[in-house]
C-alpha cells in the first residue's frame, strides 16, 4: 500500500485495476466478484422490536431465543467457519467483530459487492408468524447490515418474506421495493407446504416481478423440520444433503409447468446454496417430457430449457470438486452456466467457498461472467466502483497471521497477535 | 441401428394381471373371498387418456377381453422378436407398500407362483423369460423367506422392491433381505409400482398438481434409497451386493456422487465405516436401467456426456414394457461406441446375472 | 468418472533441512495439548505438543486453503467390530481445519478422509526450546 494516499476527484477516469498496484482512495476500479450469498446473524434479541404485535409479545418476551435458537436434527460437526466472527460462537464467547467481518468477507477474497441474505429458522407451518417475523429481520436488516454496518456501500441486500401468506409477503416486497440496497427478495424453499407453480403462491411472484426483483430460493437446512424424503427420513446429515437439492428439482419443475415463468416473463428467480450440477441433466429430462406431455398443460409455450436459460440463475456453492477440472468445465457448458451462474461463497458456513479458489477454477473464458458479470446484470450492480479504505488494507494473508476471533483451545497466539498488530 | 437378433436381453419389461380381481385366484383364503386389493392402475396422478400419453401403459399390449396391458404373454414376446431380444427379465408389478404388511407379503406370494407357473414355466416360453422375486421390503423377515423359496428357481434372477418405501432402503431394519440377496448371488432391483399404495408425497416440497409434473421426476426418487445404502455401510457389508435401478435415473447419478462426495471429509464423522467416499461405491454396487426419457439430446455435448457419466458401464437394457414410456433397442444412445451399445444391451445384464444364469444358460 | 484425487502427493512431504532456524519457544512454555503460532513463512506454522511429541504443519489447509492452525483439535472417529459401533481414539492427535473441517494427523500429516497430506516441518527440542527449521 502507498504512503502517499491522495483522494482522487469525483471525475477521475483513470480506471485502476488492483493489479495494478496502484491505489487511490476514491479512484474507480473495475468490479471484478460479486459474492451472492453471504449471511449476516440475526438474533431474536436484535430483531424483536421490529416485530409487529401481537406476535412480539406472545411469543418473543421470556427466553425468545429458546425456539428460534433451538438446533436441529441433521447437523454438520459446526455450522460456521470457526475463525469467523459472531455471538455465542463458544460459551461465553460473543464476538460480533464487523471489522472481522468486512476483513473476512470483502478484503481476503477481493469481493466487490457482496450479497446479504437472513436465512435461518423458518415458521412454516403458520406462515402469517413468518411474516411477523420476516417483517422484523427486514427493518433489522435495512438498519444495521445494510445500514450502520454498510458504510463502505458494498453490501445489498434480500428481504425475507413468507409466500404462505401472499398478502404479507406483498406487503414487504412493496414496502422494500426502491430501497437502494434491497436488490431481491428470498424464501426458504422448503417454507413451502407445496410446490412453488402452486396457485396460492402466484400473487407473490407476480409482485415481486412488477417490481423487477429477483425472487431467490435459498435452502435452510436446519431450518425446517421439513425434510422428509419421499420415502422417510433418512438417517444422517451426510446422507439428507445429497437430496438437498430436489427441493429446487421440484419447485423449478412446478413453476415450470404451472406457467409461472410463461406468465411473468420479467420474473426472475436464483437457485442458492443449491450447486449447480444437477442443472443440465434436469433440464434435459424436463424438455423429454415436455416435449411428449405438454398437451396436459398448453399454456406452457416454450420448452423447460428456455425458461430457465432466460430466466433462472444459480448460484457456485457447494461448487462440485471433480478430480479432472475438465469435467467442472464441460458441466458448465452443458448447463450454459456461462449464462446462468453466478459465484457465491455462502460465508461463513462450513462448505463456504473461498472466492480465490473458485476464482482460480474457472477458464479464463468465462471467469469474469461468473464471478461478476452475471450477478451485475441480475442485481443492476455497477461495472465499477470508488476505490475505498477496505481495498487499501486489504490483504489475502491476514487470514493466516490474524488471531481468530474465538479461540477453541488453549492456544498461544502471541506471534500472530504481535504480527497482526503491526499491519 | 442394430440388426439380426444379437441376443439382446431385455431386463424389464412387466408382466401384468389380466385385471384387478385375477390376482384374488391367487391367494389362499380367507384372503381369497373376503379381501380386495387396490387398482392396479394409479389412483394418485393417473395419466391423462385423452392426450398423451393416452394411459399410463399402452394399449397395443393388451390382451383378449381388453384385459390389461402386458397380461398377453403373446404381445409381450412378439414386442421381444421385433427388438431382436432373446430374453427378458419380468419384473411384475405388486401395487407397492400395502398398509396392511400381510396383505403385502401375501400379494407378493401370490406373485411369484403365478409369474412361476403362467410365464415362466410355460410351454413354448421357457426360454425367453427369466423373472424376479417380489418381495414384501416391509416385512423382511417374511421377505427373507420368500426368497429362501424360490432361490433355487433356476429362472429367478434378482428380486424386486417397490420404489416408494417408508424408510430409505439401507436402514437396518432392511438388512437381512439384502443379506438374503446377497447370499444367492441376485441383485436388487428397485422399480416403481404404481397403483394405490402407503406413500409419502412424492417430492421433497409437497405434492405437484399436475401428471407431468409428476412423472417426470418419480424416477429421481431413487438417490434416496442409495444415499441409504451407501451411508448406512450395506455395501460395506455385503460387498457382492448389487442394485438395480430399474426406473432409470442414471441421469442424476453423477450430480448425487459429486454432491455427497464434497460432504464426506466433512461429515465422515456420522458413518465411519465407510471406507471410500461415496461416489466410490458407484461402479461395484449400482446399475441403471436405460429410460428415453433422460440424458441429453443428439449432439457432441452427449457424447461428452456419456464418457463422463461412464453410461457404457453403469447401463443395462430394460423397454419397460408396456409402460408408455417403453424404448426399443435403436433408443440406446447411438452416440455409444458398436462395442458399448453392445454392451448395454446384453454385456452388463450378463455380468449383472452372472451367477444366477450360471445355472441357466442363456440363449445366444 | 473419478470424482476423488488418488495421485500421490510429493513422497518427501516433510522438508528437512538446517536453515532458517527459528527458536519457537520454551519447551516448559509449551506443555502436552497446546499449540504455539509462529508467523514465519508466508502462512504461519503451528508448533504442536501432541503427547510430549512436537509436531509442525504449515498453516495452510490443502483443501481451500484455510488456516488449519486456527482449528481445533480432536481425536480420530473410526468403525469398531459390529455394524453401527463407533469408536474414538487418539484425542488431541488430529487437527481440525476450521472451515470445513477436514482433520489431518498431526503425526504424519496425513487427512483422515481424503488421500491428501499437508505439509510439516521438522521441529527439534534442544536443550530447553524448541526449535523449527526449513520454513522458508
Amino acid at each position: 500500500m502507498t504512503s502517499d494516499v491522495a483522494v482522487a476527484g469525483p471525475r477521475e477516469t483513470r480506471l485502476r485495476d488492483v493489479k495494478e498496484g496502484g491505489l487511490i482512495l476514491g479512484a474507480q476500479r473495475r468490479v471484478t466478484t460479486i459474492d451472492c450469498d453471504v449471511h449476516p446473524w440475526v438474533l431474536p434479541r436484535d430483531v424483536v422490536e421490529f416485530v409487529p404485535e401481537p406476535w412480539r409479545t406472545r411469543y418473543y418476551t421470556n427466553r425468545m431465543g429458546d425456539a428460534d435458537q433451538a438446533i436441529l436434527f441433521y447437523h454438520p460437526p459446526v455450522t460456521m467457519r470457526m475463525d469467523a466472527p459472531g455471538p455465542g460462537r463458544a460459551p461465553g464467547e460473543d464476538c460480533e467483530d464487523m471489522d472481522v467481518f468486512h476483513r473476512q468477507v470483502l478484503q481476503e477474497g477481493g469481493t466487490d459487492y457482496a450479497m446479504i441474505l437472513p436465512a435461518g429458522r423458518t415458521k412454516w407451518w403458520d406462515p402469517e408468524w413468518e411474516t411477523a417475523w420476516c417483517t422484523g429481520v427486514n427493518e433489522y436488516l435495512a438498519r444495521t447490515w445494510l445500514g450502520t454496518h454498510n458504510w463502505h456501500d458494498r453490501y445489498v441486500g434480500s428481504i425475507r418474506v413468507s409466500p404462505g401468506d401472499p398478502e404479507g409477503a406483498i406487503r414487504e416486497i412493496r414496502k422494500w421495493a426502491g430501497h437502494p440496497a434491497i436488490r431481491q427478495v428470498i424464501f426458504a424453499p422448503e417454507t413451502l407446504t407445496a410446490p412453488a407453480g402452486h396457485p396460492m403462491y402466484r400473487p407473490v411472484f407476480a409482485e415481486a416481478a412488477a417490481h423487477g426483483l429477483p425472487i431467490g430460493m435459498h435452502i435452510g437446512r436446519e431450518s425446517s423440520m421439513q425434510s422428509m424424503s419421499p420415502v422417510g427420513y433418512a438417517s444422517y446429515h451426510i446422507e439428507a444433503m445429497g437430496s438437498w437439492p430436489t427441493y429446487y428439482y421440484a419447485h423449478l419443475a412446478s413453476m415450470i409447468f404451472e406457467g409461472v415463468f410463461d406468465r411473468n416473463p420479467d420474473l426472475r428467480i436464483v437457485c442458492i446454496e443449491g450447486g449447480f450440477s444437477w442443472l443440465a441433466p434436469l433440464m434435459w429430462r424436463l424438455d423429454r417430457y415436455w416435449d411428449e406431455l405438454k398437451a396436459e398443460i398448453p399454456e406452457v409455450r416454450r420448452r423447460p430449457s428456455e425458461y430457465v436459460a432466460d430466466q433462472v440463475r444459480l448460484t457456485t456453492q457447494p461448487i462440485e470438486e471433480p478430480a479432472d477440472p475438465e469435467e467442472l468445465n464441460r458441466l458448465i457448458e452443458w448447463m450454459g452456466g456461462q449464462q446462468t451462474l453466478m459465484f457465491s461463497s455462502d460465508y461463513p458456513h462450513w462448505d463456504y467457498d473461498d472466492p480465490n479458489r473458485v476464482r482460480s477454477h474457472l477458464p479464463e473464458s468465462w471467469r469474469h461472467r461468473v464471478m461478476c458479470a452475471n450477478a451485475q446484470e441480475l442485481y443492476g450492480l455497477p461495472e465499477t466502483r470508488p476505490t475505498d479504505q477496505l481495498d487499501l488494507n486489504a490483504d489475502v494473508l491476514t487470514r493466516y497471521h490474524a488471531t481468530p476471533p474465538i479461540q477453541w483451545s488453549s492456544y498461544d497466539y502471541s506471534d500472530a497477535r504481535a504480527s497482526h498488530a503491526a499491519d | 441401428m442394430l440388426g439380426e437378433t444379437s441376443g439382446i436381453i431385455d431386463t424389464c419389461m412387466m408382466p401384468a394381471w389380466k385385471s384387478d380381481n385375477e390376482v384374488n385366484e391367487w391367494f389362499p383364503e380367507p384372503w381369497r373371498s373376503k379381501r380386495r386389493l387396490p387398482a392396479m392402475l394409479r389412483n394418485m396422478y393417473p395419466a391423462p387418456t385423452g392426450i398423451a400419453p393416452y394411459g399410463e401403459f399402452l394399449d397395443e399390449a393388451r390382451g383378449p377381453d381388453d384385459s390389461f396391458p402386458g397380461s398377453d404373454p403373446g404381445k409381450i414376446i412378439g414386442r421381444m422378436d421385433a427388438d431382436g431380444v432373446s430374453q427378458a427379465v419380468l419384473m411384475p408389478q405388486t401395487r407397492g407398500p400395502q398398509p396392511d404388511i400381510d396383505m403385502g407379503t401375501v400379494l407378493c406370494a401370490a406373485t411369484n407362483k403365478w409369474l412361476a407357473a403362467q410365464w415362466l414355466g410355460k410351454e413354448g416360453m421357457q426360454d425367453r423369460f427369466l423373472g424376479t422375486i417380489r418381495v414384501n421390503a416391509e416385512d423382511p423377515s417374511a421377505a427373507v423367506e420368500e426368497i429362501e423359496t424360490w432361490a433355487a428357481h433356476p429362472k429367478m434372477v434378482q428380486i424386486g422392491i417397490p420404489l416408494d418405501a417408508r424408510r430409505p432402503y439401507g436402514q437396518r431394519n432392511y438388512f437381512p433381505i439384502w443379506e438374503a440377496a446377497a447370499k444367492y448371488h441376485m441383485p436388487v432391483a428397485i422399480h416403481s409400482d404404481g397403483s394405490a399404495s402407503a406413500n409419502y408425497a412424492p417430492t421433497m416440497v409437497g405434492y405437484p398438481r399436475k401428471y407431468i409434473d409428476f412423472t417426470s421426476q418419480e424416477s429421481i426418487n431413487y438417490i434416496h434409497h442409495v444415499a441409504s445404502f451407501i451411508m448406512e455401510g450395506v455395501f460395506e457389508r455385503l460387498p457382492d451386493l448389487k442394485i438395480l435401478l430399474a426406473d432409470g435415473g442414471h441421469d442424476m447419478a453423477m450430480t448425487l456422487m459429486w454432491r455427497m462426495d464434497i460432504d464426506f471429509p466433512i461429515s465422515r464423522h456420522e458413518v465411519p465405516w465407510m471406507t471410500m467416499p461415496p461416489s466410490g461405491y458407484l461402479r461395484p454396487h449400482l446399475r441403471f436401467r436405460t429410460a428415453r426419457m433422460e440424458g441429453p439430446p443428439p449432439g457432441p455435448r452427449r457424447v461428452e456426456w456419456l464418457k463422463a457419466s461412464e453410461a457404457a458401464d453403469l447401463l443395462v437394457y430394460g423397454s419397460n414394457y408396456p409402460h408408455w414410456t417403453a424404448m426399443h433397442p435403436q433408443d440406446v444412445f447411438p452416440d455409444l461406441t458398436e462395442e458399448q451399445q453392445k454392451q448395454v444391451l446384453r454385456g452388463n445384464a450378463l455380468e449383472l446375472y452372472a451367477a444366477r444364469l450360471a445355472q441357466t444358460p442363456v440363449r445366444a | 468418472m473419478r470424482v476423488h484425487p488418488t495421485r500421490r502427493t510429493e513422497s518427501e512431504h516433510l522438508r528437512v533441512s538446517t536453515q532458517p532456524r527459528v527458536v519457537v519457544g520454551n519447551v516448559a512454555d509449551i506443555p502436552a495439548g497446546t499449540m504455539r503460532f509462529v508467523s514465519v513463512g508466508k502462512f504461519g506454522v503451528g508448533v504442536y505438543n501432541v503427547g510430549g511429541e512436537f509436531q509442525a504443519i504449515v498453516n495452510y489447509c490443502p483443501h481451500h486453503g484455510g488456516p488449519v492452525c486456527f482449528g481445533s483439535l480432536t481425536g480420530r472417529t473410526g468403525a469398531g467390530q459390529e455394524p453401527y459401533e463407533q469408536t474414538y481414539t487418539r484425542p488431541g492427535e488430529f487437527v481440525r481445519c476450521p472451515w470445513h473441517g477436514w482433520e489431518y494427523d498431526l503425526k504424519d500429516g496425513r487427512a483422515v478422509a481424503v488421500n491428501k497430506r499437508i505439509r510439516k516441518y521438522q521441529v527439534e527440542i534442544e536443550g530447553d526450546v524448541v526449535v523449527l527449521y526449513g520454513v522458508k
